[in-house]
């Protein structure tokens, strides 16, 4: 039951991140090497905020629209001007921007990891059924739920939302029937800029730390949680989050402590193992041929 | 030799331009040698190059982006540091490795012994690699980076695990270090232009009609991947014995990003290689040079903190403008305009004198402006 609670939680986080990742790669083949800068300056941003004494719903809302900025940028300086391009280049140039992003902030904020204190009463325990409970597992795992149902409720009912469907699905027809376009890429950036804000608050409430790295561990993680579902697939993504997130867990409970240092070396190697069965990932769309 | 360059349209302007390229990294040795201080950086020159042309063997000819090559690299530097390391030192730094592994070798015999061992990994991780298609295949290669990264770290009798494995000889003279660049640049020019890598380039360029003529896709990576790993594993060697020191994190995604930021800025050919690793070379001892600091809040910033971005700026620009690289799919000798035989010029048959049978005009004696080669040979 312990186990149940921290799975929830742990896939939560990996959902919200690889949400994004898909999301952005949905809408243009773009496989976004700095997303993980999202959460990083969403992190910062919280280190700011709370530095200004701001109360934590504002730091939070913050940290949110730091994200968004952040990803707004990098679409209107990066991945705009290279639309079009073969998935390599964006690939590429995706690695680019997130080693200047991660060099400004070593550079000029500074490379030792600056604290960020969560209120008290988050890691309070509950003991609830014979488990212990932390009050930020059940945000995390509430917060994230909140997202998810707006997220699809955003898809689904709005204008904007369908336009950003529509494009995912196939960009030129999208743009034939007069969507236009570029705002709707620049929507799609903006979604998963929050996406990686709200994930950036409760993941760090794990560390309470923030540095130029932070974002890459969870870059990784809703890598391979995409990855696993399908990269062009949002469902997948959340699918892939919690099969992840399950199987981290399973490797805790049942590997031995002195094979613990294997566990990263299991997870890719069950990844590359699932890319070879079904290389589209679980729920991808076939490549078709031509 | 020229059987050899098959794949190759002008196989005469190859070798000339093979040696074209060899002449580029003796020069640069020889000039090197005057000072010990450009004696370094010819060493951190030519171990890029050689790594950068092992990345360069599977990248270029697959047009796959790999990020584990770093993996064969320390395959390439443990094994050869493992094996000429004296056997009194053995016994002090690895004193748990088995009693079969050989020491004390030189230095050539360990890094064929390291090339080996590396290809035949690659092999066996390039089975699985080889079949996954090329968004799928990068992420294996990270995986494989992941990966490697664990074993080292825990094969700790024959690595020290975590801890610094020392007592490394120094192998890498300046000569040594020419050698290896050499022979790598040549390896690679060669089979570049061989009809393997006409048939990496069929395949690179159009999957499937490479395989409407009969070729194997899987096949032909597999071989890139394993002559790749390679040439990367006798880079790893030549490290090796120049920091003559090793520990895992030597090898981390940074030193891979380096090598990719050369492969991407260079182009698409060997010769890319050699010209992202001049640029990149260039930069980054510029940036370290410059003795001006900035301050920014309470902290000083000098240049070299700034290299990576200045080296990714670079990559950004490189995409938007020429996305194939600087050369993209040229090599050194391409950049020499051809001479043409016998000039074009405009000839118009009077119906007058033709009778109804056309005989063309001789061609008259035009100073014609050469045209450049076109990109690529494929």
């Amino acid at each position: 039951m312990q186990d149940f609670v921290n799975w929830l939680a742990l896939g939560s986080i990996y959902a919200l991140v690889a949400l994004g990742i898909a999301l952005i790669y949905s809408i243009g083949r773009i496989v976004n090497f700095a997303h993980g800068e999202l959460l990083t300056v969403a992190g910062y941003t919280i280190w700011w905020a709370l530095g200004r004494e701001l109360s934590w719903p504002v730091t939070g809302a913050m940290a949110v629209l730091g994200a968004i900025l952040l990803a707004c940028l990098m679409y209107a300086l990066v991945f705009r001007p290279l639309r079009g391009a073969p998935p390599v280049t964006l690939l590429i140039a995706s690695i680019a921007l997130s080693i200047i992003l991660q060099t400004l902030l070593t550079v000029f904020v500074g490379a030792q990891p600056k604290p960020i204190t969560y209120p008290g009463w988050v890691r309070e325990v509950m003991i609830f059924a014979g488990t212990r409970v932390a009050w930020i597992d059940v945000i995390t795992v509430i917060t994230t739920g909140v997202c998810l149902l707006l997220l699809i409720a955003f898809l689904r009912r709005t204008v904007l939302g369908v336009a950003v469907r529509a494009a995912a699905e196939d960009y030129v027809v999208t743009r034939l029937m007069g969507v236009r376009a570029g705002r709707t890429v620049l929507v799609t950036f903006a979604l998963a800029g929050v996406l990686a804000g709200v994930a950036s608050v409760l993941y760090l409430a794990s560390t309470g730390l923030v540095h130029p790295q932070t974002g890459f561990t969870p870059l990784v993680k809703g890598f391979i949680a995409a990855v696993l579902g399908g990269l062009g697939s949002l469902g997948g993504a959340v699918l892939g989050a919690f099969l992840l997130a399950g199987i981290e867990i399973a490797i805790l409970i049942f590997l031995p402590p002195d094979l613990r240092t294997w566990s990263t070396a299991i997870v890719f190697g069950i990844l590359v193992a699932v890319l070879l069965w079904r290389p589209s990932g679980l729920l991808g769309r076939r490549e078709r041929l031509a | 030799m020229k059987s050899i360059l098959s794949g190759s349209m002008n196989p005469e302007r190859t070798t000339l331009g093979i040696a074209l390229t060899v002449g580029v990294v003796v020069a640069l040795a020889l000039i090197a040698s005057g000072s010990s201080r450009h004696g370094q950086l010819f060493l951190l020159f030519s171990i890029n190059v050689v790594l950068a042309a092992g990345l360069q063997i599977f990248m270029g000819l697959t047009g796959i982006v790999s990020l584990g090559h770093v993996a064969f690299m320390a395959s390439g530097a443990y094994v050869s540091a493992i094996l000429t390391m004296p056997g009194s030192l053995r016994a002090t730094v690895l004193p748990d490795a088995p009693g079969w592994v050989p020491s004390g070798l030189d230095f050539a015999s360990a890094t064929i012994v390291a090339i080996v061992v590396t290809a035949l990994f690659a092999l066996v991780v390039g089975l699985a690699i080889s079949r996954l298609k090329e968004g799928a295949a990068t992420i294996a290669t990270y995986a494989l980076f992941v990966i490697t990264g664990v074993v080292i770290i825990n094969l700790s009798s024959l690595t020290r695990g975590n801890q610094t494995f020392y007592g490394i000889p120094m192998k890498s003279t300046l000569t040594t270090a020419a050698i290896v660049a050499s022979l790598a640049i040549i390896a690679g020019r060669v089979l570049f232009a061989s009809r393997l890598g006409m048939m990496l380039r069929a395949v690179r360029d159009d999957e499937l009609a490479a395989q409407s003529v009969g070729l194997r896709p899987h096949s032909l990576r597999l071989v890139a991947w394993t002559l790749s790993a390679g040439v990367t594993a006798a880079g790893g060697a030549l490290y090796a014995h120049f920091v003559l020191s090793l520990s895992p994190n030597q090898f981390s995604l940074v030193s891979a990003l380096t090598i990719l930021t050369i492969v991407i800025i260079g182009g698409q050919t060997i010769s890319g290689a050699l010209l992202g690793t001049l640029i990149v070379t260039a930069v980054t001892e510029f940036l370290r040079r410059q003795a001006w600091t900035w301050e920014v809040g309470n902290t000083s910033v000098d240049a070299a903190q700034l290299t990576p971005l200045v080296l990714g700026v670079f990559i950004l620009a490189v995409l938007v403008l020429t996305p194939n690289g600087v050369l993209g799919r040229r090599e050194l000798e391409d950049l020499i305009p051809l001479r043409r035989r016998t000039p074009l010029t405009r000839q118009t048959i009077p119906a007058s004198e033709s009778g109804g049978i056309a005989t063309p005009a001789p061609p008259a004696q035009t100073s014609h402006p050469p045209s450049p080669n076109r990109e690529g040979h494929a």
